[in-house]
């Protein structure tokens, strides 16, 4: 269909260019014909005056031949009459006398005989002027004739020109046509395929290859086979992508397990350095403590001893002063004792929740009073495997520092959840929080930023998560204060026996 | 035509010329008087002489010494005519018609009675030549100034250069002395060709040849003038003659005179006349035009005669 579209555009094209050129063809042979008439005025007119020239100038020496015959038989008879030897018309009866009549006579043959000749003459000359005249005529028509020819030869040159021109013309519209219908069909398909294979070439299998209609059937094939190629290399490409892909999947799988193994690796490390340090702590402040609480079991004995004694009230009073005070340095040495010596009650199933809730009705007093929030986030019930008391002394310690931390009107956040196998118990808090230099130090003994601050509560709930197999970890909570967070293992069917 | 040479040969030469074509001798009769000596170039001279002597009712003239005089007796004219003077049979003078005629009575006849005729060339500025001055001796000379001769040539070739051979009739050198006085330049048949181109024949034998001069110039594309009015029709394109019949007719007067009065010869006479003949036909031939009013002050012209029938035409 589209052949013959175009075929029939290309018919009434070429037939409108012939008829343009036709519609030239008769402009330019009217200019051709009105050039014609008036070169043929121009010409008539220069014949007409070089006629009049040659006319004038054969006037002129008609004039001129008139005047020298004239010239000549008055120059001839004025010789004749000046020099004739008048002697040799003697009178025959007189000679001394001329004989006039025979002069006259003789005269008059002369002028006969000069006359015959000048008619002679005349007729020569009339024959002359007209061989000459005719010549010249014949001349200048022949001048004319040639100059005409000459004229039609270049006219006819001129119109050949210009027919060579207007064929040119119109070979090169036609040339032209073909060129625009080559285009169309032959370069435009393959441009457009050029297109596509570059595309292909820079990457680009998405876009279709066009699969022109138009042009030559070997186009056509060679575009479908371009698709065809486009479609396999898509394929080809997809398949290495997705094997790519995986393998890339697979190799950051194994990056991230490594990464996350190397983290373990070097928290677990982080952890046994800081195990290692906390038990050498440990084992000193034990060792320490073993003694202290020797010594104060001597000093508590004689104080008790003492007390039994009559004493003025003063020293009473006293002794009683020393024996508490005595009493809590006891405690704080048994509080070290306890992170020293490993524990020797049986872990248990303990619901951390009751433990919690038993933690925030002990300290709600203290928070009301400060108008502290204390509040207990919502969460699963979580039961690790543990003792009660001592998970009772690492939250209470937890939520005692958070107090103290905390400004009055601030808030508490405390949560339970299960993370992975384990328990969490986590304190976040308002406050100022713990600067990053300071948090691997803050479960070291005797290390503390408040005042009055004995150092040990971390320290003791550090040992305590120690014992049940736990971590604790300090960071920043969102909020901008301290987090704390404790992780024991969740409570196992048949209960572990304790570590250690 | 020429003024008298004297070296013999030369002039032998020259007469042999003159008697080649014999002219017929007037038949004897009783009015048969005089005897002239006539150079072939000066025919019209003598036919001039002869209507003279008949219009002053003068004896005629009876025979023309025109014969080839012998190599070994040049002086036979010379003794026939003083034998004819001594027998009664002629009457002086003897009429010398040319050049050659004159050189011939001055050799053998001087003391005779001799009326001649010639025609001669001046120079401008140059006098008159010597004339004849022997005892009994008169005549009459048509004097040419040379420059009309070169205005007529002008007049032939107005505004171009020209293209003329001049063959002299019997004198090269008095040729070449009215060539120079035209203006021309006189080059030989065989020397190149000048834009001006004058012919001035030298023929070996001291006759000019008139078809060698005619040849050349043909062949150099130029018109051939001549001074011989024997060569009208010949190929000469144009001749410049004196007018020979008045020069004849004054001759003739001239002896009437010295017949009226011989004790004292009549001092010779000088005239000035120029007569142009024009051939149309050796015109056509050569495919020269010269102006119409040069032709119309020709004295004769001369055409072509008309294709006979056996042209076909």
């Amino acid at each position: 269909m589209w052949r013959s579209l175009v075929l029939l555009t290309l018919l009434l094209v070429g037939g409108v260019v012939l008829a343009l050129g036709a519609l030239a063809g008769a402009w330019m042979a009217e200019q051709d014909r009105r050039g014609a008439l008036e070169d043929a005025r121009r010409q008539l007119d220069a014949a007409e005056a070089q006629l009049r020239a040659q006319a004038a100038e054969l006037l002129r020496v008609a004039r001129e031949v008139a005047t020298g015959l004239s010239e000549s038989h008055s120059a001839r008879l004025r010789t004749w009459i000046e020099n004739e030897p008048l002697g040799l018309y003697r009178d025959a009866r007189d000679p001394e006398r001329v004989d006039i009549q025979a002069v006259m006579d003789a005269l008059v043959a002369e002028v006969r005989q000069r006359g015959r000749e000048e008619a002679e003459r005349i007729q020569l000359l009339g024959e002359r002027v007209e061989a000459v005249a005719t010549a010249r005529l014949e001349a200048a028509m022949a001048r004319e004739r040639a100059a005409a020819d000459a004229r039609a030869g270049r006219q006819a040159e001129d119109r050949r020109a210009r027919l060579m021109q207007n064929l040119l013309v119109l070979l090169c519209g036609m040339a032209v046509l073909l060129a625009l219908t080559l285009a169309g069909l032959v370069v435009r398909p393959v441009r457009r395929l050029r297109a596509a294979v570059d595309r292909i070439a820079a990457g680009d299998l998405g876009t279709p290859v066009p699969l022109t209609r138009r042009g030559a059937e070997e186009l056509a094939a060679l575009a479908r086979a371009v698709e065809r190629m486009r479609r396999r290399l898509l394929e080809l490409t997809a398949g290495l992508e997705a094997e790519v892909r995986r393998k890339t999947e697979d190799l950051e799988r194994t990056l991230g397990e490594r990464t996350a193994a190397l983290a373990e690796l070097g928290a677990t490390q982080e952890r046994l350095v800081q195990a290692a340090k906390m038990a050498g702590l440990g084992t000193l402040a034990g060792g320490v403590a073993h003694e202290f609480n020797n010594l104060l079991g001597g000093i508590l004995g004689c104080l008790e001893s003492a007390r039994a004694e009559p004493l003025p009230a003063a020293a009473r009073g006293d002794l009683e002063v020393a024996e508490r005070t005595a009493q809590r340095a006891a405690d704080l040495v048994r509080a070290l004792l306890d992170v020293a010596r490993p524990g020797t009650r049986a872990l248990v199933p303990v619901a951390l929740g009751r433990v919690l809730d038993d933690v925030l009705h002990a300290a709600a007093p203290s928070a009301q009073r400060r108008r502290i929030a204390l509040v207990r986030e919502p969460g699963p019930e979580v039961t690790v495997l543990g003792d009660e008391g001592q998970l009772h002394q690492v939250a209470l310690n937890l939520v005692a520092n958070a107090l103290q931390a905390v400004d009055d009107g601030e808030r508490i956040w405390v949560a339970l959840r299960a993370e992975g196998g384990q328990g969490v118990l986590e304190v976040r808090d308002e406050g100022p929080g713990i600067p990053p230099a300071d948090r691997a130090r803050v479960f070291e003994p005797f290390f503390t930023a408040r005042p009055g601050g004995t150092g040990l509560g971390l320290f003791v709930s550090y040992g305590i998560v120690e014992r049940h197999g736990g971590r604790i970890e300090v960071g920043e909570a969102t909020e901008g204060g301290a987090v704390f967070r404790v992780r024991i293992p969740l409570a196992a069917p048949s209960p572990r026996p304790p570590p250690g | 035509m020429s003024p008298m040479r004297p070296r013999a040969p030369a002039l032998a030469a020259l007469l042999g010329l003159l008697v080649a074509a014999p002219l017929g001798a007037e038949p004897p009769g009783p009015d048969c008087r005089f005897e002239a000596w006539v150079d072939a170039d000066a025919l019209g001279r003598y036919d001039g002489l002869r209507l003279g002597l008949e219009r002053a009712r003068l004896p005629r003239v009876c025979r023309a010494a025109l014969g080839r005089p012998p190599q070994d007796d040049p002086a036979a004219p010379a003794r026939l005519l003083r034998e004819a003077l001594a027998a009664g049979r002629l009457d002086p003078p003897v009429f010398l018609v040319g050049e050659e005629a004159l050189a011939l009575a001055r050799a053998h006849a001087a003391d005779l009675p001799a009326v001649y005729a010639l025609v001669r060339y001046r120079a401008e500025g140059a006098p008159l030549a010597a004339l004849p001055a022997a005892p009994g001796w008169t005549g009459v000379v048509a004097e040419v100034d040379a420059r009309v001769v070169g205005r007529l040539v002008g007049e032939a070739f107005p505004g171009r250069t020209p293209r003329v051979g001049f063959a002299p009739g019997s004198d090269p050198e008095a040729a070449a002395r009215l060539a120079r006085a035209a203006g021309l330049d006189p080059v030989g048949p065989q020397g190149p060709l000048d834009a001006l181109l004058h012919l001035t024949l030298v023929p070996g034998q001291g006759a000019p040849d008139f078809a060698a001069a005619l040849a050349a110039a043909r062949t150099r594309g130029a018109l051939l003038f001549s001074d011989e009015r024997g060569r009208f029709g010949q190929g000469a394109a144009v001749l410049l003659l004196a007018d020979e019949d008045l020069l004849g007719r004054q001759a003739a007067e001239q002896a009437r005179r010295w017949r009226a009065e011989p004790g004292a010869p009549p001092a010779p006479r000088a005239l000035q006349a120029l007569e142009v003949w024009v051939d149309l036909e050796a015109l056509d031939r050569q495919g020269v035009e010269l102006p119409l009013p040069f032709l119309a002050r020709a004295d004769r012209l001369r055409r072509a005669p008309p294709p006979g029938p056996a042209d076909g035409r």
